[in-house]
C-alpha cells in the first residue's frame, strides 16, 4: 500500500474521530483521543525515514548517458 | 612540387579569393567536441559538405554566445557560421575555421521546430494537468543525466526528513540518442507517485526536450511529471506538457519536499481538530455536571436527584482523567515530533 493511501485513510479516520467526539460519552473520549494520537504517530513514522540516506530502489543507465 | 607545396598554393588561392570572414549556412552533421574543448562538425546543404572547426577560444566564444541565446549546437540544427576558409593540409581538405555562430538563425529554427512539435502534440498537451499526485508522493523516479541534474535534486530530498523511495534513470541529455533514451526512460518508470525529468548545470535548453518523442512520453506518463531542464525564458515543449515545470532540479526537489510538508501540516491540523473536539466535549460535560450539582444543592432532595448527581460526578471524574490523558497524548506527540 502506498504512503498516500495509508495517509488518506488515517486522515479520514481522524475526521471520523473528530465527528464522533462531539456526541461521545465522556468516558469514550479517552479511547478516541488515544486512537487519534496513535494514528498520527504511526502515519508520521511512515512518512519519515529512519536513517540519513535516501532509499534508492533502482539506479539504471538508459542509452549512453553523458554528463551535462 | 610536393603535396605540401600544392596544398600551400591552394591555401593561398583560397585566402586570396575569399573574404577574411565568410558566413556559411547549413545543417550540422557529425558534431564532436574534443577533450581540449575544440568543436568539429560538418555543414551540409543540398549535395555539398564543408568541414568546420572551432579551436580554443573561438570554440569557447561560440558556446558562450549560444548559451546567452539559450540554445546549444546539436545534430541536425541549421546554423549560420562565420569564419575563415582555409585548407587543412594534413587532410588536404577545405575547411571553415569558425569564430562565430549567428544565434538568430539557430533560435529561429528552434522556435520553428518547437511550434511544429506543439502542433503535433495537440490536445495531449493538457493531459498531465488533469493528474493529481497523491498526498504523499514519496516514490519518485528521476530521469536525468549523470551529474548535477540528479545530484542537485537528490541533495534537496536528502536534506528533508521524508522517507523517499527513488528510482534513478540516467539518460543522455545531448546528442542524437538523447530523445529516444529520455522517452524510453519516462515510459519505463513504474509504481511511482511522481516522475522528475531533470537536467542541471544551468546550461541552455537542448533540442532533446523539444522533440516529439520526449513530449509525447511526458503526455503519456500515468504519473504526474515535473520537468526541470534548466534556466530559460522559453519553456521547452516537455515543460508545456508536464504536470509542473521548474527552472532547476533544485526547484523540482523543493516542490516534492513542499508536497510532503503540506501533508504533514494537514496531519497536524487533523490532530488539532481531534484535540479541540475532545476538549469541547469535556468542557460540555463539565458544564452539565455543574448545572446538575447546582440544581440538586439548591433543594432537589429526591432520591432520583441524588442518583443523577452521583452519576454525573462519576462522569466528571472520568472527564478529568480523560482531559489529563489527552494532555499527556499531546505532550507525547510534541516529544515525538521534536525528537526527529
Amino acid at each position: 500500500m502506498s504512503a498516500s493511501v495509508s495517509y488518506s485513510a488515517a486522515v479520514a479516520e481522524l475526521g471520523a474521530i473528530r465527528d464522533r467526539l462531539s456526541r461521545a460519552d465522556p468516558d469514550e473520549v479517552e479511547a478516541l483521543t488515544r486512537r487519534a494520537a496513535q494514528l498520527i504517530a504511526d502515519t508520521r513514522a511512515a512518512l519519515r525515514r529512519a536513517g540519513d540516506a535516501v532509499n534508492v530502489l533502482q539506479a539504471l543507465t538508459c542509452g549512453s548517458a553523458e554528463s551535462s | 612540387m610536393t603535396v605540401g607545396e600544392a596544398l600551400a598554393i591552394a591555401a593561398t588561392a583560397v585566402r586570396e579569393a575569399a573574404p577574411r570572414l565568410v558566413w556559411v549556412r547549413g545543417e550540422i552533421v557529425g558534431l564532436t567536441r574534443s577533450r581540449a574543448g575544440h568543436l568539429y562538425w560538418t555543414l551540409t546543404d543540398a549535395g555539398a559538405r564543408l568541414a568546420v572547426c572551432a579551436i580554443g577560444r573561438d570554440a569557447q566564444r561560440i558556446v558562450v554566445s549560444l548559451n546567452r541565446a539559450q540554445v546549444s549546437l546539436a545534430e541536425g540544427m541549421t546554423v549560420r557560421v562565420g569564419g575563415a576558409l582555409d585548407v587543412y593540409r594534413p587532410r588536404g581538405q577545405l575547411q571553415l575555421r569558425a569564430s562565430a555562430v549567428d544565434p538568430s538563425v539557430t533560435v529561429g529554427e528552434a522556435l520553428l521546430a518547437r511550434r511544429h512539435v506543439r502542433a503535433r502534440i495537440g490536445d495531449k498537451v493538457d493531459r498531465q494537468k488533469t493528474l493529481r499526485p497523491g498526498p504523499c508522493p514519496l516514490r519518485v523516479a528521476v530521469v536525468a543525466p549523470a551529474g548535477r541534474g540528479s545530484e542537485d535534486f537528490c541533495a534537496i530530498l536528502a536534506a528533508s526528513p521524508w522517507a523517499w523511495q527513488l528510482q534513478v534513470l540516467e539518460v543522455p541529455s545531448e546528442g542524437t540518442a538523447a530523445p529516444a533514451a529520455i522517452a524510453a526512460a519516462i515510459g519505463r518508470v513504474g509504481g511511482c507517485d511522481l516522475v522528475v525529468v531533470a537536467r542541471g548545470g544551468g546550461d541552455a535548453v537542448t533540442a532533446a526536450y523539444d522533440t516529439y518523442e520526449v513530449a509525447a512520453a511526458v503526455c503519456a506518463c500515468p504519473a504526474p511529471v515535473v520537468v526541470a531542464v534548466g534556466h530559460h525564458a522559453d519553456a521547452s515543449v516537455a515543460d508545456a506538457c508536464a504536470w509542473a515545470s521548474r527552472a532547476t532540479p533544485t526547484a523540482a526537489g523543493e516542490l516534492c519536499v513542499g508536497l510532503l510538508e503540506r501533508a504533514d501540516a494537514a496531519l497536524t491540523a487533523a490532530g488539532s481538530a481531534v484535540a479541540d473536539a475532545a476538549r469541547a466535549r469535556l468542557a460540555r460535560a463539565d458544564a452539565e455536571v455543574d448545572q446538575l450539582e447546582a440544581a440538586v444543592t439548591a433543594g432537589a432532595s429526591t432520591v432520583a436527584g441524588r442518583v443523577a448527581l452521583a452519576r454525573w460526578r462519576r462522569a466528571a471524574r472520568v472527564a478529568a482523567a480523560a482531559a489529563l490523558l489527552l494532555a499527556l497524548a499531546v505532550v507525547a506527540l510534541l516529544v515525538v515530533v521534536a525528537s526527529r
